[in-house]
């Protein structure tokens, strides 16, 4: 239980720490956009100082006048109300939080199942490989698992783009589903959704799997060699329970907490990915906002994804405390 | 008198054992056929970051007419929207990813293998705070941390390859200040450097002399993997448009490739401007990720072919 709150109290610190990061970047930085985007609304738009201050104020969500630590704490108090701060995009004014609650559940969908597929492909390649190790398949699968994993996300999703988008007709690009279709729950619409996350997917499996291979293949090597294996194997116990139950269950533990870290991985993928192919997520979204320097957007989605980052990280050590009891017991810091 | 000068040779004598063990590694190369691969391929991208620039002539000029000329044996990857030669723009831009990504890594592992020291030599607060701080960057996300940075300290303005390499090895450091210190963990009960404690010699000595060489390999091969996600997040910036426009940059090169749509022109020979990148890309991340595995299959005991 001590554990559970020590950890607890360490994830909702770096939350803490995270918010105040994205207030103090572009705040105090050397590049202070607030200020930039001032000069910019007089300069380009002919609109008066006064007014740029102001406009900046609304979207950042700020007020510039008063002392530091009062901004800093009006600041806090609006994230915790959920108050992002508005879009620069002048036309539109939409705030903040309600472009990420349109466009975060389409990468969590694309990210999520990615993630399921090459974990699943990655471990069961990566104790295959260890059980025939140094043999042809093993140093194909390893070769190839440790290239793809240094392949970049939008080398890997033009490729994709041209070869089966383009060349073979698989797949869409552009937005998250037909749009002449209704969104509901029929056949023809879940169909467009699939068709339209297919590229994305297939990308992210093959950025990510290669490194669960590997990972997996490493921890089943030394697993192997544990006493309990071969007083296993001396018992004469069944090969399928031998890989499964000794081997399988204690090699995956630790490749399981690398999955939570990945998530982060993952978004920063999705940036590259969805701005290749289009696809209207949050990645495409943070893509453009970074085009067009949108500052409360950019904010905005750095601290969702770090939250949620955090938060999936608290919950595989819950898990993983679960897995494996040792680490409770060693007093876990 | 007499102390400070053996003081003064043995600040300088540590760097032999480093230097020795490092030679030792690359002939061990030759051990791995894998590693021995990306070796090579690493040694063409250096030599050609080098050599390429001053041999391959480089015309910035733009010609229209001139536009997207298909690849050939003339023009090993065709020619750009401005007319320009793609691999000529390939060769001069290898200059800049081979310099930031080796400055990322050398960051990277600089501030990893002293945190991680400091925090394995001195238990206690010191080493709460440095793991505190590491966990924290740990689970920052990367990638979208590297980007905001960039918005904001040098959108469109900086090239400046110190900064970048800075900018990239942001959070990079963390995992591996974690691995050295429970290296150094593990190492610190090890007989050879109780000894050396009971000898009497001094906590630099040990450092040096006892434990570097212990994990000299280990931090070759992070600073290779340093070099990859800096070559990736470098590209990426690029990529994004972030950084200011250099028509030799591999990463702008994509990023004008996929403006102009590159990608769905017909034909293969069309692609030079996708192609010649991407290439590039591939082949030298491959090279580092080669030589990688190769260090690590001669280095761990658990890999290696017995």
């Amino acid at each position: 239980m001590r554990w559970i709150v020590t950890r607890l109290i360490r994830a909702v610190v770096t939350i803490y720490v995270v918010i105040s990061l994205t207030f103090f970047l572009v705040r105090l930085m050397p590049g202070n956009p607030i200020q930039t985007y001032i000069e910019t609304l007089v300069r380009n738009a002919r609109i008066p100082r006064e007014k740029a201050y102001l406009m900046a104020q609304d979207l950042f969500g700020l007020n510039l006048d008063r002392p530091l630590w009062e901004q800093y704490f009006e600041y806090m108090m609006n994230v915790f109300r959920g108050n992002l701060g508005t879009s620069i995009n002048i036309v539109f004014q939409t705030p903040v939080i309600e472009i990420i609650a349109r466009t975060l559940p389409w990468t969590i969908f694309v990210v999520s199942i990615s993630m399921m597929i090459s974990f699943a492909v990655g471990v069961l390649l990566g104790m295959f490989i260890a059980y025939r190790r140094n043999t042809l398949s093993d140093h194909i699968i390893t070769t190839v698992s440790s290239i793809l994993s240094a392949v970049p996300a939008y080398v890997t999703a033009l490729l994709f783009l041209w070869i089966l988008y383009f060349q073979l007709g698989i797949g869409a690009k552009g937005g998250t589903y037909n749009p002449f279709i209704n969104p509901g729950m029929t056949w023809q619409f879940i169909g467009s959704v699939l068709n339209h996350a297919f590229l994305p997917i297939l990308s992210y499996v093959i950025l990510s799997f290669g490194g669960w291979v590997l990972a997996m293949k490493g921890a089943t090597l030394g697993t192997l060699g544990e006493d309990y294996v071969m007083a296993a194997e001396a018992r004469g116990l069944r090969r399928r329970r031998i890989i499964l139950s000794y081997v399988g269950r204690n090699s995956i533990i630790p490749v399981f907490t690398s999955l939570a870290i990945n998530i982060g991985y993952m978004f920063g993928g999705a940036i590259f990915v969805e701005t290749v192919f289009s696809y209207k997520g949050m990645g495409y979204l943070i893509g453009s906002a970074l085009g067009m320097l949108d500052y409360p957007v950019i904010q905005g989605c750095f601290l969702v994804i770090t939250v949620a980052t955090i938060l999936a990280n608290f919950i595989a050590d819950l898990l993983y405390s679960k897995l494996d009891p040792r680490i409770q017991r060693e007093g876990g810091t | 008198m007499k102390t400070s000068t053996v003081t003064a040779r043995s600040n300088l004598q540590f760097l032999s054992p480093l230097l020795e063990s490092l030679w030792r590694s690359l002939s061990l190369v030759k051990r791995s056929r894998r590693g021995l691969i990306g070796f090579v391929v690493l040694l063409g991208f250096i030599g050609m970051a080098a050599v390429g620039p001053l041999i391959i002539p480089l015309d910035l000029s733009i010609n229209l007419s001139r536009a997207y000329l298909p690849m050939s044996s003339d023009r090993l990857f065709g020619t750009d929207q401005g007319g320009r030669d793609v691999f000529s723009l390939v060769v001069y831009g290898s200059r800049q990813v081979l310099l930031v990504a080796f400055l990322a890594g050398f960051f990277t592992v600089s501030v990893g293998v002293a945190i991680g020291l400091i925090s394995g030599l001195k238990e206690g607060k010191m080493d709460d705070a440095l793991m505190l701080i590491s966990d924290f960057a740990l689970t920052i996300p990367g990638v979208p941390l590297i980007l905001v940075l960039v918005s904001i300290i040098g959108y469109g303005r900086t090239t400046n390859p110190l900064l970048l390499a800075g900018i990239l090895s942001i959070t990079a450091w963390a995992s591996l200040a974690r691995s050295i210190r429970s290296q150094v963990l593990s190492l610190k009960e090890r007989e050879f450097v109780e000894a050396a404690k009971t000898l009497g010699l001094s906590t630099f000595h040990i450092l040096f002399r006892e434990l570097l060489p212990n994990i000299t390999y280990y931090v070759a091969i992070n600073f290779l993997y340093a070099m990859v996600g800096a070559i990736y997040a470098l590209i990426g910036l690029f990529f994004l448009g972030l950084l200011p426009f250099d028509v030799t940059n591999w990463g702008i090169i994509l990023y004008n490739a996929q403006y102009y749509g590159v990608v769905f022109k017909e034909g293969l020979l069309t692609k030079g401007t996708l192609i010649g990148p991407i290439l590039s890309i591939v082949l030298l991340q491959t090279g580092l990720v080669l030589f990688c595995s190769g260090l690590e299959e001669i280095f761990n005991p658990r890999l290696r072919t017995d």
